[in-house]
């Protein structure tokens, strides 16, 4: 079954929500980090080419900032990929370090600025990439701690600077394992959520839908029945009691038939793909609904009525119809199998179209063969939505050879 | 009406009680412990620093015990009363900066952990008093005050990154139960309308089909013949079975039913079954039998019902005319169908 009903609008994805907590905590460790970095900048000015240093604490401590402002607009897929860009970035200036280093060795206990504040990158690192790639980099800026410290102080302490990188990796390990488990747990969030909506959806269907068909059952019982014995039995379809009564019934018919719901005029494509998975997982439930292609502009809602009911009356029919005839002496084990049919239902959506297509494997029939008057076919698929403007469908089947309902609409 | 919604979960602080958890931490301790041992020529006194790391492998041990998300306060408290005393006796026993200096680090550390752990409050007041300690050791030195100043200063971050943290996702997560309640209430209105809307659809379609011209033909004052009158009656039998017998309201079916009907048979469909729905394949296996009974009777009654789901049986099929038959189909796992 497809997931894509499971889609969390973006605006309350709990994943970006976590993203952007991080990047607004990045952002305030950043303005703290270029205080307590401050007077080194000033200090190390000496040993590194002009305006490099001025260029990369620019950089550095002035991406996260923007980075956080811009936060709430952005996308997740947007916002991870800045996090990605700035991961890189830092990557640059601290390789950059030692092009620009040309008036060393610092005096002790002078270290270059850079080195104090790798994990400001491995946290973005982590947020842009799968955890093995923000592991590796991890490892990778504390492992350049080294040498940036050994040709800092003229291989003054090699011992010490090893120990840093050792150090920095058991930090930096620290915040990325704390992003990853976070992103992670919003994640299972979304997916929850997207779960516990489709439910929800499914059960509040279900139950309109039974209670719609409580109201029409009354309606049938109380009304239609009731005008058509009526005339059966009293046989004077002229009388005006019966008349009055037939009128009514048609009127209410006709009532009902006009009234809208409470359904908007518009429905969302995640809307159509949820209600197709309910009635998918309500007639058929070991039918896979598979979904291609994407969609962004709305739906009419009357077309999306008339395509779920058409895909329902479709799966409907297969279910009744397309078990293949068996010899009476057929063992029931042997039944269960030989009666097995494979069902599908594909859904395919781009910006100009809506495309179902509903198959089965099962017996098929002759098309020539289906009386005019059948509801199935004729009513509730053919006849349905072929009135609506922009709609069509169509049926194939061959006996032996499966049935294929098509039901389309474009703009 | 919706009658039934499913909560949608809350986004919490990340659980660091587990396995990676502790691996990380116990990773830490043993390099934190390893740096220490190997800065021990900076330090006064060695036994200081055995008794501190000795001190924090409690504080770590007592951490990674309690498994609760929101760590006790009993636990908060011997946390920071170890990071407090590692910074009281150690403080003192440093000779220059560096990795001697390691436990206000792993102090910062501990409270950041429990910051994670939804006790910012008490993070910050641990916190605070290692500063305390710091910043008094640093008072009572001639010329380490901005030493110890800084060395707190530069592990503020932790703390800051944890509180932050956890505030941050405690007030998303509420944000997003209050988005997430809306919208589900929202598309579950949507699904059932349109649901609604479908089913209503569907029947007045067939409902029309079956019964509209008669209606009209009735609201138009069209004199009736026998005929017609005879029509009605079994209309009205079917619109009867689709309400008693839904499931069996098939096309086949129909068809059979009104054919005997025509023959002066009296049949009665029941759907004792329903709401729980017959699988397509046991359904199929009563429609056929049904059919073959339904086209063989000539008088008499026929009655086909569906039975209520967890018996053995899925159908009963009575032909009770010239001759009586009654056949039995059973639920598939059992066996198959039987005649007697």
């Amino acid at each position: 079954m497809t997931d894509r009903a499971a889609d969390a609008p973006a605006a309350a994805s709990a994943e970006l929500g976590v993203v952007r907590v991080i990047t607004a905590v990045l952002a305030a460790t950043t303005v703290l980090f270029f205080a307590l970095t401050l007077s080194a900048l000033v200090e190390q000015y000496r040993f590194v080419m002009p305006y490099w240093q001025v260029i990369a604490a620019s950089a550095i401590f002035g991406l996260p900032l923007m980075l956080a402002a811009a936060a709430p607009w952005c996308t997740l897929r947007a916002l991870r990929f800045l996090h990605g860009t700035y991961a890189v970035i830092f990557a640059l200036v601290v390789l950059s370090w030692f092009l620009v280093f040309t008036d060393g060795p610092m005096p002790t206990p002078l270290e270059p600025w850079t080195v104090g504040i790798t994990a400001l990158s491995t946290v973005p690192a982590a947020l842009a990439w799968r955890p093995a790639a923000a592991w590796v980099y991890l490892v990778a800026s504390s492992v350049v701690i080294a040498p940036t410290r050994i040709i800092a102080d003229g291989a003054a302490d090699v011992s010490l600077a090893a120990q840093f990188t050792i150090f920095t990796v058991t930090i930096c390990a620290v915040f990325t394992a704390a992003t990853i488990v976070a992103m992670s747990a919003g994640r299972q969030v979304d997916i929850a959520t997207a779960a516990a909506r489709t439910s929800s959806m499914r059960a509040a269907a279900l139950t309109a839908q039974v209670e719609e068909q409580a109201q029409l059952d009354a309606l049938v019982h109380d009304e239609v029945i009731g005008t058509i014995f009526a005339a059966a039995g009293a046989g004077r379809s002229d009388s005006s009691t019966t008349r009055v009564q037939a009128e009514r019934t048609l009127t209410r018919l006709s009532e009902l038939r006009d009234a809208a719901a409470d359904i908007p005029a518009i429905i969302q494509p995640n809307k159509l793909i949820a209600s197709l998975t309910a009635v998918v997982t309500e007639i058929a439930d070991a039918t896979a609904l598979t979904v291609t292609g994407e969609r962004q502009a709305p739906i009419p809602a009357a077309i999306a009525s008339a395509v779920i009911e058409a895909t329902s009356e479709a799966l409907r029919n297969s279910r009744r119809h397309a078990a293949p005839d068996l010899a009476p002496d057929t063992a029931p084990g042997a039944a269960l199998k030989a009666t097995r049919v494979e069902r599908a239902v594909f859904l395919h959506l781009s910006p100009e179209r809506v495309e179902i297509s509903v198959r089965d494997d099962g017996r098929g029939f002759d098309l020539d063969s289906v009386p005019a008057n059948r509801l199935g076919i004729a009513v509730s698929i053919l006849g349905r939505i072929d009135v609506l403007p922009g709609a069509h469908a169509s049926v194939w089947s061959r006996p032996g050879q499966g049935t294929r309902v098509s039901i389309g609409w474009h703009e | 009406m919706i009658n039934r919604t499913t909560s949608p979960p809350w986004l919490e602080l990340p659980e660091i009680t587990g396995r990676g958890a502790h691996l990380l931490i116990w990773f830490y301790y043993a390099t934190i412990s390893m740096l220490a041992l190997l800065a021990l020529d900076d330090v006064r006194s060695p036994a200081i620093v055995y008794a501190s790391v000795g001190i924090f492998g409690v504080v770590w041990f007592v951490l990674t015990q309690d498994s609760a998300v929101r760590a006790s306060t009993g636990v908060c408290v011997a946390v920071i009363t170890g990071c407090v005393l590692t910074a009281l006796l150690s403080s003192g026993n440093s000779i220059t900066g560096g990795f001697s200096q390691w436990y206000v680090g792993a102090g910062a550390l501990a409270m950041f952990y429990l910051s994670l752990r939804g006790r910012n409050l008490l993070a910050w007041i641990g916190f605070s008093a290692i500063a305390v300690v710091m910043v008094g050791w640093g008072l009572s030195t001639d010329d380490r005050l901005l030493e110890a100043i800084i060395l707190v200063a530069r592990q503020a971050p932790f703390v800051l990154v944890g509180s932050l943290f956890s505030v941050g996702i405690r007030r998303t997560g509420k944000k997003l139960e209050g988005v997430h309640r809306a919208e589900t209430a929202r598309v579950a209105a949507e699904a059932a309308a349109l649901a609604r809307t479908t089913e209503r659809q569907r029947r007045l379609w067939a409902l029309d089909s079956a019964v509209g011209s008669h209606l009209r033909r009735i609201a138009n004052g069209v004199e009736l013949t026998d005929d017609d009158r005879r029509e009605l009656l079994v209309a009205e039998a079917r619109l009867r079975d689709s309400l008693r017998a839904r499931q069996l309201d098939l096309p086949e079916m129909i068809a059979s039913t009104e054919r005997a009907r025509h023959r002066g048979v009296t049949v009665l469909l029941l759907d004792d079954c329903s709401p729980a729905v017959v699988a397509s394949e046991a359904l199929s296996r009563v429609r056929d039998p049904a059919i073959r009974m339904l086209d063989a009777a000539v008088d008499g009654t026929v009655t086909i019902r569906l039975l209520p789901a967890g018996r053995p049986l899925v159908a009963t099929l009575v032909a009770d005319g010239a001759e009586y038959s009654r056949v039995e189909v059973a639920s598939p796992t059992p066996k198959g169908p039987s005649s007697q």
